[in-house]
């Protein structure tokens, strides 16, 4: 560890050949490059190959906030400190305004570089977006292709029937009236 | 470094050109997250319903609707439809699940085998099965609607009512009931998993016992109720004990009474069928005790007397 009081930097370079400075310190809340920090093994840039910039760009952001709270939490009375409600909030916003490719981009990137909290920001983003949908729905939200056979396809229809077909029950009830 | 471009591969994107990202890519332990963090059985359903690697992630958790150690599942009703006349043999094979928290409710119409369609009843439900009775054969049967799956449970000749502790794939369920003889006498069944035969214990007692209507078991404790709202509790782990519980509630107001487990504790609700004025005990060792009311207009320190 160095000595000098000057805050050490770190450059990672994005799949798309962009290079982002960090200090160390927002560097190390990805797990994965707290690693590769720790063992010194790490080169004058870290070449990030599975995110692209503008997801990296993100991915800091969210790691530059994670360092502001926890450098001022062991101080008491901290003005950043932020109850369970206010972290929800933060969250919630952070997440706002992502659509489905770049959560997708942004659930890769916290899951190869370890980083616990934004992995969980983007799981429950993506899960509030799957509930109440229907396959068909979902594969047109994310853009994934059908790749069942049709046999595979008839096997499924079967096994959940009733995930496809909503019940008219209430509605023809209410409407007898 | 390696580790950053090894690790990566599976995921890899190579970039460019702003794309579509083939969700297909996620790694099978995102995907896994995600399905662990659904809570509606349905919606675990359509998950496994996407696409092939989707589908090929979700057989490492347990099967819809099951229980999730990490999470709590939402809870479901399901109830049969009821038909007139033509459409009554169609409806027999119609079941419907209510999601308490949408009031939506899901119609299902194939899948059911034939047994459960025709008159087997079913008698208890957790975990995601459901216990079935089926008086033509006088079998005990498990049932889970999500994947289809049956367990059969050894010959009894007849069981009412009955109730399982822990979940039917795992070593530890056991299944109980009561065989009644004789207004004096009850016959408590009990099984285990993977026994061939049913162990039973015969209880006489002075008083006249039952018809019982409500039984649930938990941990060790197999509790059951008649239709008076006189509580039994029977410790299977000492084999031992009935004790005769009596809610401290006055009788004369509340007529219908159930009985419930949740989050591994005993509860006793009583409605009372004009008002519908609900009242729920928690069972503990001591007694029972109030844990909620919904007596609206009604002074509940007049319930809360001895029985």
């Amino acid at each position: 560890m160095s000595e000098s009081t000057e805050k050490k930097m770190v450059r990672l370079r994005s799949s798309d050949g962009e290079v982002f400075e960090v200090e160390e310190s927002v560097a190390k809340v990805a797990k994965t490059l707290q690693d590769m920090l720790e063992e010194d093994c790490a080169d004058a840039v870290i070449p990030i190959t599975c995110v692209r910039a503008p997801i990296l760009t993100k991915v800091i952001d969210y790691c530059k906030d994670q360092v502001m709270i926890s450098s001022s939490s062991s101080t008491t009375n901290n003005p950043n400190e932020r109850t369970e409600q206010e972290r929800k909030a933060w969250g919630q916003k952070f997440m706002e305004g992502v659509d489905s490719s770049t959560l997708c981009e942004l659930l890769v990137a916290s899951n190869f570089l370890n980083i616990e909290g934004l992995l969980n920001l983007g799981v429950d983003k993506m899960v509030s977006m799957i509930q109440g949908k229907y396959p068909q729905e979902i594969r047109d939200m994310f853009n994934v292709v059908n790749d069942f056979t049709p046999e595979e396809e008839e096997e499924i229809r079967n096994q959940n029937a009733w995930a496809f077909e909503r019940d008219p029950y209430y509605k023809k009830r209410s409407s007898s009236k | 470094m390696e580790v950053v471009q090894g690790g990566g591969e599976e995921c890899c994107y190579s970039g460019g050109e702003r794309e579509q990202r083939p969700w297909s890519d996620l790694c099978t332990d995102v995907l896994l997250r995600i399905l662990t963090f659904l809570p509606f059985v349905l919606d675990q359903l359509s998950f496994r319903g996407v696409c092939t690697f989707w589908r090929a992630a979700a057989r490492q958790a347990p099967a819809a609707g099951e229980d999730q150690p990490q999470l709590e599942q939402r809870p479901w009703l399901l109830f049969t439809a009821g038909g007139d006349g033509e459409n009554e043999e169609k409806q027999k094979k119609v079941r419907l699940l209510l999601d308490p928290k949408t009031r939506r409710t899901y119609r299902m119409e194939q899948y059911w085998p034939e047994r459960v369609v025709e008159g087997a009843v079913c008698v208890a439900s957790r975990h995601g099965w459901l216990l079935y009775h089926s008086p033509p054969q006088s079998r005990l049967f498990f049932f889970n609607p999500f994947s289809g799956a049956t367990i059969d449970l050894p010959y009894i000749e007849s069981i009412s009512p009955a109730s399982f502790d822990g979940h039917p794939t795992d070593d530890e369920c056991v299944v109980i009931g009561i065989y009644q003889t004789h207004p004096h006498e009850i016959i408590i069944c009990y099984c285990g998993r993977g026994d061939a035969y049913w162990t039973l214990a015969r209880c006489r007692t002075f008083w006249s016992w039952g018809p019982f209507t409500h039984a649930v078991s938990c941990n060790h404790l197999f509790c059951f109720m008649d239709p008076c709202g006189r509580l039994f509790v029977f410790n299977f782990l000492k084999f031992s004990t009935i004790e005769c519980r009596g809610p401290p509630l006055n009788f004369d107001s509340f007529r219908v009474a159930y009985l419930l487990v949740s989050h591994l504790r005993v509860y006793a609700a009583f409605v009372d069928v004009h008002t519908g004025a609900v009242c729920v005990f928690l069972m503990r060792p001591a007694g029972m005790i109030l844990s909620g009311s919904n007596l609206d207009g009604l002074n509940p320190l007049r319930y809360t007397t001895g029985f």
